[in-house]
């Protein structure tokens, strides 16, 4: 069950990063970065909002360091990266509580939406301000060195 | 005088088809004020909002000239590999390797760049739609059901995105005509239930690049971007509820 699961994420993800016109050579790199944040979703799975944290810290960490690797961007491997990670059932769910006003249910399923989708943004937040911090501050000890040796 | 205008020409042009595209706001900016500073204007300030940008030049004498351009953008459309392509062309960029009139003809070549086509883009819709249903539980003659639905959906969206730029009543509408073949689906006998074609179908219809660009962009201190992404990424998602929740009541009645 946990192959078919990532591997149907891994499908599913290519697809939607053909559909928002991602760079045919790294199609494979952005599928495969989701389905790696899916598989640490799927591990952590009794707390989910746990494997939603952990897995877009996966994400976000394989995106930086794919847009190392391969100069690129790192939100062609972020955006379709946290696709499978967004709640959708619980949108849905939550929706078909409001129809049926059921509201304590929607109210209940809407803040867990909520908690999810910031539990996403802080990883990707954590992850990437500390990478842009690390390297800015490799950079400017490199420009001092630089400046160092000009003056001598 | 000449090549200044041209050089402000370049780095507008630039930062637009990046802003278009999916870029973030602040790579925008990072793209212009490089290209300035490339072609040797010191003092260069981009402001830039996710519906206009401002890019101003100034040569640093006290009686010398300031230039600011403008310019608006009306209506985004998703194709990241020309946010590739710009962001390669701004670190190679080099008037002294490339003449202006080249680099202006290049970032036309990038701008009127076709997309996948069409075809291609809607069947890997329905596989992804597909795809997400059998993630999420569905069965495989619910995956059957979902991936042709994506394919409708998907051709809808690309076909009223011709006719008109409004993400509201496009995805609103889009998200309604799944939810309304599902329930099909379902009277038809094909499939059980609608709860996991209807999960896969609004997958595609996410704003994905607005959440990450929301975060992204608020992160390197652009927090008015950031909030307007913000906006957008609920007026989306409210959108694909409202079109969802109106079919499924309708047909709740019966």
């Amino acid at each position: 069950m946990f192959f078919i699961k990532c591997a149907a994420i891994f499908i599913g993800t290519f697809g939607y990063a053909t559909i928002i016109n991602i760079p045919k050579k790294h199609l494979f790199h952005t599928a495969f970065t989701a389905m790696a944040g899916y598989c640490v979703f799927l591990l952590m799975l009794p707390s989910e909002i746990i494997g939603c944290f952990l897995g877009a810290c996966v994400i976000a960490a394989l995106g930086e360091i794919f847009s190392r690797t391969l100069k690129d961007a790192a939100t062609l491997f972020i955006i379709p990266g946290i696709i499978p990670l967004v709640p959708g059932a619980k949108l849905y769910n939550m929706t078909l509580s409001l129809i049926r006003q059921d509201f304590n249910e929607a109210a209940t399923l809407g803040v867990q939406v909520l908690m999810y989708a910031g539990g996403i943004a802080i990883a990707i937040l954590l992850v990437s301000s500390t990478v842009r911090s690390v390297t800015g501050y490799a950079s400017k000890l490199k420009k001092n060195k630089r400046k160092g040796s000009l003056q001598r | 005088m000449e090549s200044k205008k041209k050089i402000l020409n370049i780095a507008l042009y630039a930062g637009e088809i990046m802003l278009k595209n999916g870029g973030e706001t602040y790579r925008a900016e990072d793209v212009m004020s490089r290209i300035c500073q490339v072609c040797g204007i010191e003092k260069v300030v981009s402001f830039v909002t996710p519906t206009g940008m401002f890019l101003s030049i100034d040569d640093g004498m006290e009686d010398g000239y300031t230039y600011t351009f403008q310019k608006e953008i009306n209506f985004r459309e998703i194709n990241l590999t020309k946010v590739s392509e710009i962001n390669d062309f701004s670190r190679s960029f080099n008037p002294e390797m490339m003449t202006l009139d080249d680099a202006m003809a290049k970032l036309k070549e990038i701008d009127n760049k076709k997309s996948y086509a069409v075809p291609l883009k809607t069947a890997f819709a329905g596989i992804s739609t597909a795809a997400f249903t059998a993630a999420n539980g569905g069965r495989p003659n619910d995956a059957v059901c979902a991936f042709v639905i994506g394919m409708i959906m998907f051709l809808f969206v690309e076909i009223y995105g011709r006719i008109e730029k409004n993400d509201f009543i496009r995805t609103l509408i889009a998200s309604a005509i799944g939810a309304f073949l599902a329930i099909m689906s379902v009277v038809l006998g094909i499939c059980s239930d609608t709860q996991y074609i209807l999960i896969g179908a609004i997958y595609i219809l996410l704003p994905g690049i607005a959440i990450t660009n929301a975060i992204r962009d608020s992160l390197s201190g652009d927090l008015l971007a950031g909030l307007v992404r913000v906006f957008e990424a609920l007026v989306i998602s409210g959108s694909i509820a409202i079109g969802v929740g109106i079919v499924l009541k309708i047909f709740g009645m019966f």
